[in-house]
């Protein structure tokens, strides 16, 4: 064991000399357990061992059951999370953000710059599957009853990552400011922008509840920064709280597989990594994001949506409700976030199990299907060229 | 007594159309009938009196015999101090007097078109009423009604097809199906009253009108001389005269030798600019079609089109030039047309490519992966059997 | 204890070679992820193709078999018109000591005042020291003018 150092080991040096400068002059083991928070490791590193050691124990800390598949949603969503700020901070050096400038950014970063179609395609593709994550996720904890005591954080981060996701995602769509990405954020944004209170608030930030050009600049600096800063802290959230209650054990008994060391998960990340770029590269080459004509602010072209995500609150508060006066449709609209968000305490049973929760987990499917349902719709509609 | 006052009052024409009511349903139509010009205008007779005897009497006229006709319009058309109010124009006695129809007319043949043929009789439309006879869009069928009357025109030796040659000609769908208003009808080549078919040598300044720039070219070119000299109806010659088809390659490719011996230098400048002209149609059409490919897939064609269609207007400017006969004039504009198109060709078949080098990258990428995460589980089994 | 990698019988020079290859192959994931960030933040020709296209003379401007030099920043070129119809765009910088080459009309070729090299209408060394031909651009004729594509 001690022969090989696995390549994975982070800070493993052949040249201790140089690790033991740094020893005694800072705590690296710190600096370590800070990467970690992000979910690298989600157990405890005690930062008063030195690196080595620390590092070395932390590997050879044992895990259970996180092999298993539900599992993998939590470190994918991060892997995803980690690809988009990677790949943003590539186009970040060639895009514009200006509406003289955006559109012609976008097309130099397609046409001329080496790989940057690779880069732009998979940044895209990127956020959009790491919107679908997060919502098999949020799915995957409420059946799974990841919610209960003590893991009401670890649920509410989960949502309000969603959240985040989906506004950095609305955000990023509009830097393109092409005629499809511009129309359907502003459908999106009005949807957004019939909640009370939080509406009118999030249209302050933008600059008015009129999607123009200053929308572009707090746009972009929302997605560079705000964002990604506040995913950030809620990962930092849900890991910490992973790290304080532990993982949960698989309900049933039958989980009585090898205890594997905390070095094995790393190659199952290893692999992960491997697959997603290959995924990501797939998408990117075989279904790339058509380049849409320029923005004709005079123009509303007929097929367009909201994002797909906002399909079903679209529907259900434009199409079914139409007729209900914004304000009750905006606080349906509310109600329904912050019932999602608050919903480790508005279901406090101690059942754990499925059948336990009998009640609670049909009308759970009942409403992720009513969810499903009403997307469909919504595409529907957009083939058929309805509003 | 009363009812012919009050007639008189309201309607002064109406006595006449007592006895003639189907006169008086083309009349309320009329211009003439607006500006209070009575049947004893150009009838004569007594207009008020409902007796046939009466009213028939006097300057009666009955109808006007057709070689009087035009004289009659022109006793108030060409009176300027009648006409001054209404700006019409007074020239057109003197011009139908010039003209084809008015010199058979003076000759006693009284089966050419006098006024009435073209204006109508009774129901005189404004020249911008489309129902008018003389509206631009129908003055070809008007002129048909001779000119395409196949045993009428067999008399004056004039060929009967010229409607049907006309109307599936450019200018003939341009007016016809198009309704392009600058679309020329035979007034405008031929003239509206001074109507003559255009001399051999001022073709040219007939279709000049339009077709300035090919016209200034072609009298600087050898054919001006050439052709006037030996009696050739310049432009009509190449083009026809009636059935004038779009000027493409195939216009050019068989026309030259019907003049030129083949093989001979004037011959040989003719092959050349046809040459110039169909690899330059070629290459556009090529990169036309690539367009409509790239943008299946979708490929981003947005400056494509728009660089295609400076390529097409360079080309088009070539077309007035090529009557100079000048291949050195000619060829600057072809081949930036040319080089255009070929650019756009070239720019999306790169792209074309890029796309199935992307693909096979992908495949082949795929398989890198799968070697990699085998390694990856079998590293992983490794380590677990400490 | 067994040594991990004791699989039945590899040899141990056999087993550094499997781990060194397995090492490589993996760590090529680096260099590939290296290669694009890398290709993609080299700034491509930047700004327009605009940039990289110079309008050279005016094609009627030109006779047939002349040759005109053209500067683009530093680096001269030579366009000739060897046909009405044709136009090439070369180096004008000789191969041999980077002299800037003269065309002469009469004999139709390119020559170098400082050591008499000589090369043809289409690039190729005709005579004299030079080894290496001359680099040739693609030319396209917009309306009167002669653009040259430098790439």
């Amino acid at each position: 064991m001690m022969s090989d150092k696995p390549e994975q080991t982070r800070g493993a040096h052949g040249r201790g000399a140089l690790l033991d400068w740094f020893e005694a002059r800072v705590n690296l083991t710190e600096f370590f357990a800070l990467l970690t928070s992000l979910g690298l490791f989600y157990v405890e590193v005690d930062t008063k061992k030195p690196l080595r050691l620390a590092v070395r124990e932390a590997l050879a800390k044992p895990v259970s059951s996180y092999a298993e598949w539900p599992r993998v949603l939590g470190p994918l969503a991060v892997l995803f999370f980690l690809f988009q700020v990677v790949s943003g901070v590539l186009l970040a050096f060639y895009y514009r953000a200006s509406p003289s400038e955006a559109y012609e950014s976008i097309r130099f970063i397609l046409r001329d710059v080496n790989f940057g179609w690779l880069i732009h395609q998979t940044h895209r593709w990127g956020g959009q599957l790491l919107v679908a994550i997060l919502i098999l996720r949020i799915v995957r904890f409420f059946f799974g009853g990841v919610y209960k005591k003590p893991r009401e954080l670890l649920w509410i981060s989960g949502a309000l990552l969603l959240l985040l996701a989906m506004h950095a995602d609305l955000t990023g769509r509009l830097l393109t400011w092409n005629q499809i990405s511009y129309w359907s954020t502003v459908r999106g944004a009005e949807l957004i922008f019939t909640l009370p209170l939080i509406g009118p608030l999030l249209g302050f930030l933008v600059g008015g509840q009129e999607i123009g050009a200053a929308t572009l600049s707090r746009f972009y600096i929302l997605h560079i920064l705000i964002l990604p800063a506040a995913v950030f802290v809620l990962l930092y959230f849900n890991f910490a709280t992973v790290r304080r209650v532990g993982l949960t054990e698989a309900a049933s008994p039958t989980n009585v597989g090898g205890r594997r060391q905390y070095r094995d998960y790393l190659y199952n990340l290893a692999t992960l990594v491997v697959l997603i770029v290959g995924v990501l590269v797939s998408l990117a080459v075989i279904q790339p994001v058509p380049f849409y004509p320029e923005i004709d602010l005079l123009s509303t072209p007929v097929e367009v949506q909201p994002p797909w995500y906002l399909l079903a609150p679209h529907v259900l508060v434009d199409v079914l409700l139409g007729r209900l006066p914004d304000l009750l449709k905006g606080t349906l609209f509310l109600a329904s976030v912050v019932l999602l968000v608050l919903w480790p305490f508005v279901d406090r049973s101690p059942g754990k199990t499925m059948r336990e929760r009998a009640t609670v987990v049909t009308i759970g499917t009942l409403a992720f299907l009513l969810w499903v349902v009403l997307t469909i719709y919504g595409v529907a509609l957009q083939n058929i060229g309805a509003p | 007594m009363t009812w012919i006052l009050f007639a008189a009052l309201v309607q002064p024409q109406s006595v006449c159309v007592t006895c003639h009511p189907a006169e008086r349903v083309q009349l309320e139509a009329s211009v003439h009938s607006r500006e209070g010009i009575g049947c004893e205008s150009c009838h004569g007779g007594v207009p008020e009196s409902l007796d046939e005897e009466r009213a028939h009497s006097g300057d009666y006229r009955g109808v006007p015999s057709r070689e009087d006709i035009p004289a009659l319009c022109a006793s108030c058309h060409a009176d300027p101090t009648a006409m001054r109010p209404y700006n019409l124009p007074i020239d057109q006695f003197a011009l139908y007097q010039i003209s084809g129809h008015g010199r058979k007319l003076a000759e006693g043949d009284d089966r050419v078109a006098v006024c009435t043929d073209c204006h109508g009789a009774h129901e005189v439309r404004s020249a911008s009423n489309p129902e008018s006879p003389i509206f631009r869009v129908n003055v070809p069928e008007t002129c048909g009604h001779c000119h395409a009357d196949a045993e009428l025109m067999a008399d004056y030796r004039l060929s009967a097809d010229v409607l049907d040659e006309y109307r599936g000609s450019v200018h003939g769908e341009a007016l016809l199906e198009d309704a392009n208003p600058n679309a020329p009808n035979c007034a405008r080549c031929h003239g509206v009253h001074g109507a003559s078919p255009p001399g051999f040598g001022d073709v040219a300044k007939v279709c000049g009108q339009c077709h300035g720039s090919a016209r200034e070219y072609f009298e600087r070119s050898v054919h001006k001389e050439a052709m006037d000299a030996a009696g050739l109806p310049e432009c009509a010659s190449c083009h026809g005269n009636h059935a004038i088809g779009p000027a493409g390659t195939e216009l050019a490719e068989g026309v030259c030798l019907e003049c030129h011996e083949s093989g001979s230098p004037p011959a040989e400048t003719g092959r050349r600019l046809l040459a110039l002209q169909s690899a330059t149609v070629h290459e556009i059409e090529r990169a036309g079609e690539l367009i409509e490919e790239a943008e299946r897939i979708p490929l981003d064609v947005g400056d494509y089109r728009a660089r295609l269609e400076l390529a097409r207007t360079h080309l088009q400017e070539a077309y007035p030039v090529m009557h100079s006969l000048d291949v050195e004039q000619v060829t600057p504009l072809t081949l930036s047309a040319r080089s255009g198109a070929e650019d756009v060709q070239r720019e999306i078949y790169e792209k074309l490519s890029d796309i199935r080098l992307r693909r096979l990258g992908l495949v082949l990428f795929w398989f890198y992966i799968l070697l990699t995460v085998a390694i990856l589980v079998r590293l992983r089994r490794q380590k677990k059997e400490t | 204890m067994t040594d991990p990698h004791d699989r039945g019988g590899y040899s141990p020079s056999r087993r550094r070679l499997l781990r060194w290859l397995v090492r490589s192959f993996l760590s090529l994931w680096g260099l590939a992820g290296g290669g694009v960030v890398f290709s993609f933040l080299k700034s491509p020709r930047v700004g327009s193709a605009i940039d990289r296209i110079v309008p050279a003379a005016s094609f009627s401007g030109l006779g047939v078999g002349e040759g005109r030099l053209v500067r683009h920043g530093s680096r001269p070129l030579y366009v000739v018109k060897v046909s009405e119809q044709e136009v090439v765009a070369l180096s004008a910088v000789c191969t041999h000591r980077q002299c800037v080459l003269d065309w002469s009309r009469e004999r139709k070729v390119f020559v170098c005042p400082c050591h008499a090299g000589v090369f043809d209408a289409s690039g190729q060394v005709a005579s004299g020291l030079p080894r290496r031909r001359l680099e040739q651009y693609r030319t396209s004729v917009r309306g009167d003018e002669i653009l040259i594509y430098l790439g």
